[in-house]
């Protein structure tokens, strides 16, 4: 029974909790991106100085959400990819891209959410806390287009604080009115203002603010990939750059490039990160950059060795003759055979920037906090690990898994490129 | 003779090829470290300069660490001091950055050397082990394991150790590289110090190479086990020990042995996370220590020596990669 | 069969190792982590705190200062010199020394080396740590003591030093270790930054070097021909050099370490029920703020104008930030009680000087907003982030990297700011390179700490002219605070002094150049068995040769 399932069936059933679950906000998005492009033609000032990421990150998810299905119906690519077999490792890997595209709508928590730090820090996986929302002060029926708009967007967006709710762990009700405690203060709240107070269950616990670290562990997802892909980008095009550059026959040039490798790969490339992000200030971008630029050198080794050996090929030498122009020969040659071995390479070099991140968090320099990191939740987690052991267990676990899924991933292609190794 | 005579020669200058490149990568290695350090903001000068002093007499204290003149002109000052071996003195430590790095190296090099002793020792006898017991339940925990020790972090495996064998267990210290009591110990008593503190870091080094090398000697010697000269040599009834150590291990262990260089490479150049949780004095720390406090030439000179040391481990491998199979002579040294 | 033995040989082997450290560590010593390697052993160049802590146990001082809890105040002991007699104005000072204080090297300690270290200390070529602190002194113009003017040595045991006559003059005007001229004389003077002598010390004190490996121990043994040398001190004291602060905890709780300061407040704690463990901790010398630049930085620098900063520059704009900030839940959830809020640069040690009915800036939100208003930032295209004109409230806040709790206090700011409307971006920056950046005016806010200085300085930290002091970092521009600065520098009675202090400390509350945080205590645990330890105001690791086991 489970061997039989493929991964466009988990793919199918996760978009379908999805869509149950945010129905209404998918709604609300609608509406929010209808009153978007109304007030593009009417009112644009106004409406550009909402733009934000989490605006445009909320349009991204409701557009998500429509093509998954009409990625998974379109026979063509479902044959391919979405028949193949369903194993831990990209189940894993599955979850980490819906986290990576779609993290507002798997947590509905802002990941730097902090109130009432007294009543919510360090708590265990699990905990019971109470939601007490406030009824809205305000409710004029007559709305403009902007009001209509900055509602919809209230509603929408993830909100790092919030006036109207009192997050507590405990709360009594005495002669009509609510009491809980927030920090050293007692708190009481009519209960005619109340609009709603609901249990809420922290999954995963929560951090020395008394922020989810579930809702950060799906956003550090993101940031995580994130670097990961940006990264291999960078290495990617340096590395073929490079690569080409040397193939092209002038010894000079390829000997240069050459000792430029050696230079790079006789130092340690750790080290040269750390110089570099000590030196001029670490973060996100920076993180990138640095580890970017330092992870170019096996592929440039791939590609100009591989180069190297096509042209030597008699089929090459036949195809030049026959006279095709230098872009055919880099399209219909050269390309397919070093796609193999470079998308290998990238996949490794993924998980090498994933991990590096790790580390120079746990030095202390990596992506720093203004956005959520496992790296740099692992930094902070080693502070805790006496008291709050899931706040570096948490964010551990789902690195090395990680780690384990994209290794198990490589491997898997490699197999599938090159049945006779392995 | 002659013949062998040239082939000395023809080696003799390979060797040689290789030693100029080297000294050409050590040049830009240092050049570029040279200009990294000297572009960055951040003012080393700025903690010996008392908030009391005036701006012109904290400008004195400036000049005093010549940071002032046109970097050209550092850059060659810099190159003449290098060739005459003088790496400077040290902010920090107020003294020569050489003896400065003599201190930290012997730490580093103990690990290093402890270390890859350890991954090559533990990755083949478990990979005979797995082969031997093809398939089966132990081959496949050893599998498993080995590719869950490969991926876990340094730091995750560190951290996991000193929390089991120095928290709950109390058996083992947590770190620094020897007892402050080390003096008065008998040689045997000095032994077991050295050995206590060394373990955690060791292993915490060790495992995740050894992960690898398992898997490496596992696939090199399978793949050679298969080869159709194998199935020869058996049906000739040579004994199944010589055809493993004559010609199975020797034809399996190169791809072991370039590995094994550059993780030996990387162990000399400073076992940075072990050093970090374990507080050993290591080159990996005093690098890092030397960047955060823009102490300069120390840098520059850790630096160097780690690119001395990769470079350097990756020819010995080459070397011992000869002596197993003469063949690759050329392949290694162009 | 044969993994078995090797696993039981191993075993064994571990036992034994556990077993062969217990017996060593019965002896009597004293271990005390520190964080960092120190860099030298030479008092002139003792700039860190660590080369300030064995210093002080290596080299003796003229005077015993000690901190007086129930007046605020210090109070002197003889240590060097036997007996002293002010002169009838305090302009002058007539000390005796003892004659039976040697170096380690066997030499007496003489006027002659008291001389001596005043002319070092005060050398701008010697660029040591007291340079600029002889104000006080018949000085030249590049800082140099005027020897002749100053010292009168009468024999080798006596001497009377004379300071300028309308100076303040008060006991920390003493307060140098000496240091022996027979071995500095040898060296050329600014060659002493990198001789033998910064590891290989003279000395005089209570302790003296016993070895010290580099990046592990500085070990210090009783010195049995100072006079303060008792049979009860501890014989040995080793500095453990313990760079990851995590392991510091875990040796405290098995201790192989017995004495550690700057723990955080959660361990401390935790630390607390350890029955074998004592946290106290060192109040009210250091407190953090957010600081804000209030004058243009750029102009500043390029052409020294004091122009008011865009966001800063207006004092309803700091005062509402300062209501906006809820400082007191960062000194509940972090500092556990180890802190408490800070109004002004003078905190409450400085039990005469402090002003205890200032109320300082109490959490109120909607306070804020209404001043924000007032200052003209309001939010008109509803954004969330408050507008004025076309300039957006949006601001990038620096700190050091590795600062735990300044990094939980600007996720706290930030948070609370937004709730106003104010965008804040935090930045981490690693330390020389954030101190570049407020040296150079270049940044809109940063978030750092003062440590108070002994005695009370104002001028260095709060002087409008910026030529005259580095350290004013926010630019801080007040008339009135300059006006009672210059009064302070002068000769004045107990009362008016108190009273000008009180003014300062309202003024500066008023004006918040900077939001004052709070007051964060320096928490150190020890182990039980060091019995008679003082820990106050001065610090925690002092005059260790009165510990006992």
């Amino acid at each position: 029974m489970f061997r039989k399932l493929n991964i466009w069936h988990l793919i199918f059933s996760i978009w379908l909790a999805l869509l149950i679950f945010n129905f209404e906000l998918l709604l609300q998005t609608v509406k929010l991106f209808y009153l978007s492009l109304r007030l593009l033609f009417s009112d644009y000032n106004f409406l550009s100085a909402h733009f934000s990421f989490h605006f445009f990150d909320s349009i991204l998810s409701l557009i998500v959400m429509l093509v998954i299905p009409i990625l998974l119906f379109s026979t063509g690519i479902r044959k391919k990819i979405f028949r193949y077999r369903l194993t831990a490792s990209n189940t894993f890997i599955i979850l980490l891209t819906f986290c990576f595209l779609i993290p507002s709508l798997i947590t509905r928590q802002h990941p730097d959410f902090q109130q009432n730090i007294s009543e919510l820090k360090l708590l265990p996986p699990f905990s019971i806390k109470y939601r007490i929302e406030l009824k809205s002060a305000n409710s004029d029926s007559d709305f403009s287009l902007m009001e209509k708009f900055i509602e919809a967007k209230e509603k929408v967006l993830l909100k790092e604080f919030d006036e109207r709710v009192y997050y507590v762990k405990n709360y009594s009700e005495h002669q009509g009115k609510y009491n809980f405690t927030s920090g050293s203060n007692i708190i009481s709240i009519s209960t005619d203002s109340v609009k709603s107070i609901k249990s809420e269950i922290i999954l995963l616990g929560t951090d020395e603010f008394g922020r989810d670290i579930f809702a950060r562990l799906i956003f550090g997802a993101r940031i995580s990939v994130f670097i990961g892909i940006m990264a291999v980008i960078i290495s990617l095009i340096l590395g073929l750059i490079l690569g080409f550059l040397a193939s092209t026959g002038n010894p000079v040039l390829s000997l240069s490039l050459n000792r430029l490798t050696d230079l790079f790969l006789s130092f340690p490339s750790i080290f040269l990160v750390i110089l570099i992000l000590a030196l001029f200030g670490n973060n996100l971008f920076s993180v990138i950059i640095v580890l970017g630029f330092s992870g170019w050198m096996s592929l440039y080794k791939i590609v100009s060795s591989e180069v190297a050996t096509i042209k030597g090929k008699d089929y090459f030498i036949t195809a030049k003759k026959i006279g095709l122009t230098n872009k055919e020969l880099l399209v219909r040659e050269v390309i397919p055979v070093i796609i193999i071995p470079v998308t290998v390479n990238l996949v490794f070099q993924f998980s090498n920037v994933i991990l590096a991140e790790s580390a120079l968090s746990f030095l202390g320099l990596g992506s720093g906090n203004q956005f959520p990191s496992w790296g740099a939740m692992i930094e902070k987690g080693q502070e805790y690990i006496y008291e709050a052991w899931w706040m570096i267990f948490i964010p551990g676990i789902a690195l090395v898994l990680t780690l384990l899924s994209i290794h198990n991933i490589a491997k898997e292609l490699n197999k599938f490129f090159n049945p006779k190794i392995g | 003779m002659e013949i062998i005579n040239s082939m000395m020669n023809k080696k003799l200058k390979l060797i040689l090829k290789r030693l100029l490149s080297s000294i050409l990568i050590l040049f830009l290695v240092i050049t570029m470290v040279f200009i990294l350090v000297r572009i960055s903001p951040g003012d080393p000068a700025q903690k010996y300069i008392s908030p009391k002093l005036s701006p012109e007499l904290a400008q004195q204290v400036r000049n005093s660490f010549n940071l002032d003149e046109p970097i050209t002109v550092q850059y060659i000052n810099f190159l003449k001091n290098i060739a005459s071996g003088d790496f400077g003195i040290s902010y920090e430590y107020r003294m020569p950055v050489i003896k400065v790095v003599l201190e930290f190296l012997p730490v580093t090099l103990l690990l290093a050397f402890l270390s890859i002793m350890l991954q090559i020792i533990l990755g083949y006898y478990s990979a005979i082990l797995a082969i031997k017991r093809k398939n089966n339940f132990t081959d496949r925990i050893l599998r498993k394991s080995s590719i869950v020790l490969y991926v876990t972090p340094g730091f995750v495996l560190g951290v996991i150790l000193i929390y089991i064998f120095s928290v709950q267990l109390d058996l083992l210290p947590s770190g620094s590289f020897k007892s402050y009591f080390f003096d008065e110990l008998s040689l045997f008593g000095k032994l077991i110090d050295i050995f206590s503190h060394l373990l955690l870091p060791v292993l915490t080094l060790s495992l995740p190479g050894a992960a690898l090398f398992f898997n490496y000697f596992r696939d090199g010697i399978e793949e050679v086990l298969q080869k159709d000269f194998v199935l020869y040599l058996k049906a000739s009834g040579v004994s199944e020990k010589i055809i493993f150590r004559k010609h199975v291990l020797p034809n399996s262990l190169k791809p072991v042995l370039s590995i094994a260089g550059i993780e030996l490479g990387f162990l000399l150049s400073g076992t940075l996370v072990a050093e970090v949780i374990f507080s050993l004095p290591g080159m990996g720390r005093l690098m890092v220590t030397s960047i955060l406090s823009r102490d300069f030439p120390l840098v520059i000179a850790c630096a160097f020596v780690t690119a001395v040391f990769i470079i350097f481990s990756n020819f010995i491998f080459d070397l011992i990669k000869v002596k197993v199979d003469k063949r690759i002579w050329k392949e290694i040294l162009s | 069969m044969r993994w078995k033995i090797y696993f039981l040989l191993s075993l064994i082997f571990i036992l034994f190792v556990s077993c062969e450290k217990e017996d060593a560590s019965l002896t009597s010593r004293v271990v005390i982590a520190i964080q960092s390697e120190p860099e030298t052993l030479n008092p002139v160049y003792a700039f860190g705190i660590n080369e300030g802590i064995i210093t002080e146990h290596l080299f003796l001082y003229l005077l015993d200062l000690k901190w007086n809890e129930k007046t605020g105040d210090v109070e002197a002991y003889p240590m060097l010199a036997e007996k002293w007699q002010w002169n009838s104005d305090s302009t002058s000072i007539e000390i005796f020394l003892r004659k039976d204080s040697k170096w380690s090297d066997g030499k007496t300690i003489s006027a002659y080396d008291v001389v001596y270290s005043f002319d070092i200390y005060s050398d701008p070529q010697v660029q040591s740590r007291f340079f600029g602190m002889f104000k006080n002194f018949f000085h030249f113009d590049d800082g140099r003591v005027d020897l002749e003017k100053t010292f009168a040595v009468i024999d080798s045991f006596h001497l009377i030093i004379n300071f300028l006559p309308e100076k303040v003059i008060s006991l920390f005007d003493l307060a140098f270790p000496i240091i022996p001229k027979h071995i500095y004389e040898k060296l050329n003077r600014n060659e002493i930054q990198t001789s033998e002598i910064n590891f290989s010390p003279v000395s005089s004190g209570p302790y003296k070097l016993k070895m010290w490996e580099r990046n592990q121990y500085v070990i210090l043994e009783a010195n049995k021909n100072c006079f303060l040398y008792n049979k009860d001190m501890i014989s040995q004291i080793i500095f453990k050099i313990v760079s990851d602060y995590s392991s510091i905890i875990t040796q405290l709780k098995k201790g192989e370490v017995d004495l550690s300061e700057d723990i955080k407040p959660s361990d401390a704690k935790q630390l607390s029920t350890n029955p074998d463990l004592s946290v106290t901790s060192v109040k009210g010398r250091q407190f953090e703020y957010v600081g804000w630049n209030n004058i243009d930085g750029k102009l500043f620098s390029e052409k020294n104008n004091i122009v008011p900063h865009k966001f800063f520059g207006d004092k309803k704009v700091r005062q509402a930030l300062s209501y906006a900030i809820n400082r007191k839940e960062i000194v509940d959830e972090y500092l556990l009680g180890y802190g408490s809020l800070c109004n002004s640069p003078i905190s409450e040690i400085f039990v005469n000087e402090f002003d205890s009915t200032l109320k300082g800036f109490e959490y109120n939100p909607d306070k804020a907003k209404t001043l924000l208003k007032e200052a003209g930032w309001t939010d008109k295209n509803q954004n969330g982030v408050l507008e004025k004109g076309s300039l957006e409230f949006s601001f990038t806040l620096n700190i050091p990297s590795g600062n735990p709790l300044r990094d939980y206090a600007a996720t706290v700011i930030k948070n609370n700011l937004k709730q106003v409307g104010v965008d804040v971006i935090i930045e981490k920056l690693e330390f020389g390179v954030l101190m570049d950046g407020v040296l150079n005016r270049k940044l809109d806010a940063w978030i750092l700490a003062w440590f108070i200085p002994l005695p009370l300085d104002l001028k260095t930290y709060w002087y409008s002219d910026l030529t005259q002091t580095q350290l004013n970092f926010a630019g801080y521009q007040s008339n009135e605070a300059d006006r009672i600065i210059l009064e302070l520098e002068k000769k004045l009675i107990k009362e008016k002094y108190i009273n000008l202090m009180k003014k300062f400390q309202q003024t500066i509350s008023e004006e918040q150049p900077v939001t004052f945080l709070y007051w964060f205590d320096n928490i150190v645990c020890h182990n039980k068995r060091i019995k008679n330890i003082t820990i106050n105001p001065f610090g925690p690791i002092q005059r260790i040769w009165e510990w006992r086991l």
